[in-house]
């Protein structure tokens, strides 16, 4: 077999069976793209509620509901998946690895998410959203009417089982993967919060997957796990929850520390200060991040010991971070910067971050914390770390390796606008936030009253929020710009360090013609410091084994799809519901079937075409 | 999950020594899947039955649930062969984190 026939077939159906981990990671940047401009127009239409005092624009449940959607799209299907697109575009790379270990499974991570997601933001359409808060606590969640919360149980299920998936791929590839001399201690640091950002996926949603499971069956088949009536207990719920939903809090922020840990290395000419501090850094917050869930539940009532407990550990993960802010610091420090769109989302997310970190710390604090809780000063917090530090991040890291992705570099003049407007927009959206929260004002309220005087600030807030709407809207103009007539580049636009600097552009699809060996940390650096044009390579060029293309996993998910449907709308349409899961989990389980039935060893490109192949990309 | 594994490339010097291993393997296995379908039975049969006390016949298929585990991971997915240090510090932080999680959930619920 070789690569020819999958050239004759057509663009899309490449696109939907492909097992490329570069163009999954691009698909996972553009579903994860819209989710993100879903939610964002969600945040506006919140914001436009809450201008003004005792607004009517958008009230009761529906306000419900697109907070709800707000928060489940935003983390769940937005900042997740992107973190995935760029995890998928660049480990692989940084490791000199020719795919991911598992490139069906890669595939199927993906589909199940995007599928997931769709199901999810199909109940817009079908009867309302979920209205219980992206938390969903019990009861609230348990009683709440129609098949919103259904939606959100299903689509977040499936959403999860693509993430899991996904994460455990990460793990074994990076444990497996890695270029000869490529050892622990000289993985980028983007590699590094990938790896512990796959184990904290791997411990942590298994517990949303169960917690999701109970909500299910308590809502779908009459269960009684959360109904204090029956013997249940609502604040199980919530420990589960947070057992999984504090970690995941760390699995969104540490692959933004691995971006701004590349990006300021680069763009500071010098190699990151601490290094091991900061891999010990890394892991040492994934740790920490499963002891500390019960923050969240301070005022549940669990007593003192407990409070104080989770705050001390709470506070201690500050020292790690701690350690990180300085070393970005010190390796800017002495360093000649340049200010490019990456370095400024880089350098303005440092003080941001500190800032919401900061704010993490009061929280931490059980008895303030009875005051702080469930005021717009939680939420002043967690968009402080969350947009502050991992959308910065994230955009840090599309400007960074937009070139490597799609050969094209984004503009720069419009970057900085980009950065300028969302930067200044999201201070203005939140930092007032802080004070109304210290004023009184409650998370998830539709309204407050005039004589509160809560007003201006929350005007302010909303004029914040415009400016970050015109960011995002520059971004994709942006975006626009540079594909209708934006310039090709070098395959090492920024004078790189690691590995994904040494291919060409654009990077071809077995990645390395020859796997490099890697002589230390930032490998490609070495190798121009020593003046050498090239990476060593490991190998004589030889034949390279890649995976086939499978449309399994689309289908696969689509059963899913199918049968989440027939679970969602099981309570009430009965028979015609059960032909749905049969059929849906039928089509899951036919193509689980297929695939372990067809031996499928992938196809071999041979050595004179890629000889062929590579003098063309050189000329 | 087969699918990088290039074809012909196992079973090309299959020695007898290598044979004898193979064998040792498939008794070991067809013991093992034999012994976790009775232990499956007996831990049923535990809960069905009304002939042992519920708080007794619970820790009683706890330890059935730990051969269970044994038996996967060491007969069925390899765990004692080289190589396989990275699935143990996995399987043994999981554990760790597993068990402060449960512990801490226990002793704050109950």
């Amino acid at each position: 077999m070789s690569n020819a026939h999958a050239a004759n077939k057509s663009v899309l159906w490449d696109w939907l069976t492909t097992v490329d981990h570069k163009k999954i990671g691009i698909l996972y940047l553009v579903s994860g793209g819209f989710f993100f401009l879903v939610g964002g127009l969600e945040a506006v239409l919140i914001r436009i509620q809450l201008m003004n005092p005792e607004m009517t624009f958008l009230t009761g449940n529906l306000y419900n509901q697109v907070l709800t959607m707000h928060g489940t799209t935003m983390i769940f299907l937005a900042a997740m998946p992107i973190i995935f697109g760029f995890m998928n575009a660049v480990v692989p790379l940084q490791i000199g690895a020719r795919d991911v270990a598992f490139p069906f499974v890669n595939s199927l991570g993906f589909w199940l998410f995007f599928f997931g997601g769709i199901l999810l933001n199909l109940s817009w359409f079908l009867g309302g959203a979920p209205d219980a808060g992206w938390t969903a606590y019990a009861p609230l969640s348990t009683t709440s009417t129609g098949h919103g919360v259904d939606f959100y149980v299903l689509g977040l299920q499936i959403a999860g089982a693509g993430t899991l998936m996904g994460g455990i791929n990460f793990l074994v590839t990076i444990i497996n993967m890695r270029a000869p001399g490529m050892t622990f201690m000289r993985m980028p640091l983007f590699t590094w919060t990938a790896f512990v950002t796959s184990g904290l996926i791997l411990f942590a949603f298994p517990a949303l997957t169960i917690g999701l499971f109970l909500l299910m069956f308590e809502r779908v088949f009459e269960a009684n796990f959360f109904d204090a009536n029956m013997g249940g207990n609502a604040i199980i719920w919530e420990h589960i929850f947070w057992i999984f939903g504090h970690p995941e809090v760390y699995i969104l922020i540490l692959p933004a520390f691995g971006i701004i840990s590349e990006v300021v290395a680069t763009f500071s000419r010098k190699r990151l200060f601490g290094y091991s501090a900061m891999v010990f850094a890394t892991v040492l917050i994934g740790f920490l991040g499963f002891m500390v869930w019960a923050h969240h539940m301070f005022t549940v009532g669990l007593g003192p010991v407990a409070n104080s407990i989770f705050a001390v550990a709470t506070m201690a993960i500050a020292i790690p971070t701690g350690v990180k802010i300085f070393n970005w610091v010190f390796t800017m420090w002495g360093g000649k910067i340049r200010f490019t769109t990456a370095n400024l989302f880089s350098v303005g997310f440092i003080p941001t971050f500190v800032m919401g970190g900061v704010t993490g710390v009061m929280l931490a604090v059980a008895p303030a914390d009875y005051q702080y809780h469930d005021s717009y000063f939680v939420v002043a917090h967690f968009h402080y770390v969350i947009v502050g530090g991992l959308i910065l991040g994230l955009f840090s890291g599309l400007y960074y390796w937009y070139p490597r992705m799609f050969g094209l570099m984004l503009n720069e003049a419009l970057g900085k606008w980009n950065f300028w407007t969302f930067f200044i927009g999201f201070h203005l959206t939140f930092f007032p936030q802080h004070f109304l929260g210290l004023m009184g004002m409650p998370r998830r309220y539709f309204t407050y009253p005039e004589e509160f005087g809560l007003g201006s600030l929350n005007f302010i807030s909303t004029i914040g929020a415009v400016f970050m709407t015109v960011g995002t809207i520059i971004f994709i103009i942006n975006v626009v710009v540079t594909h209708a007539k934006g310039k090709k580049v070098s395959g090492d636009p920024w004078d790189g360090r690691t590995l994904e600097w040494a291919i060409p552009n654009p990077t071809p699809h077995y990645n390395f013609l020859q796997t490099p060996l890697v002589r230390g940390l930032d490998a490609l650096w070495i190798e121009k410091m020593a003046g050498n044009k090239k990476m060593t390579p490991a190998e004589p060029v030889g034949d390279i084994h890649m995976p086939n293309n499978s449309v399994l996993p689309l289908f696969m998910s689509i059963g899913f799809f199918i049968a989440g449907f027939g679970f969602i709308y099981y309570s009430s349409a009965g028979a015609p519901a059960l032909i749905a899961i049969i059929v849906g989990l039928g089509i899951g389980l036919a193509c689980m079937f297929l695939r372990s039935w067809i031996d499928d060893h992938g196809h071999h490109l041979h050595k004179e075409d890629l000889l062929k192949e590579d003098k063309g990309v050189d000329a | 999950m087969a699918s990088n594994e290039q074809p012909n490339s196992v079973h090309h010097h299959s020695s007898l020594q290598k044979k004898i291993k193979l064998k040792q393997e498939r008794r070991q296995h067809n013991v093992s899947f034999v012994m976790m379908i009775l232990l499956t039975i007996v831990a049923f049969a535990a809960i069905a039955s009304d002939a042992i006390s519920n708080s007794v016949a619970v820790l009683f298929i706890i330890v059935l649930a730990g051969v269970q585990v044994f038996f996967q991971l060491y007969i069925w997915m390899h765990l004692g062969h080289k190589g396989h240090e990275f699935p143990m510090w996995g399987i043994a932080s999981g554990l760790l984190i597993a068990l402060i999680t449960v512990g801490t959930l226990v002793g704050l619920i109950w």
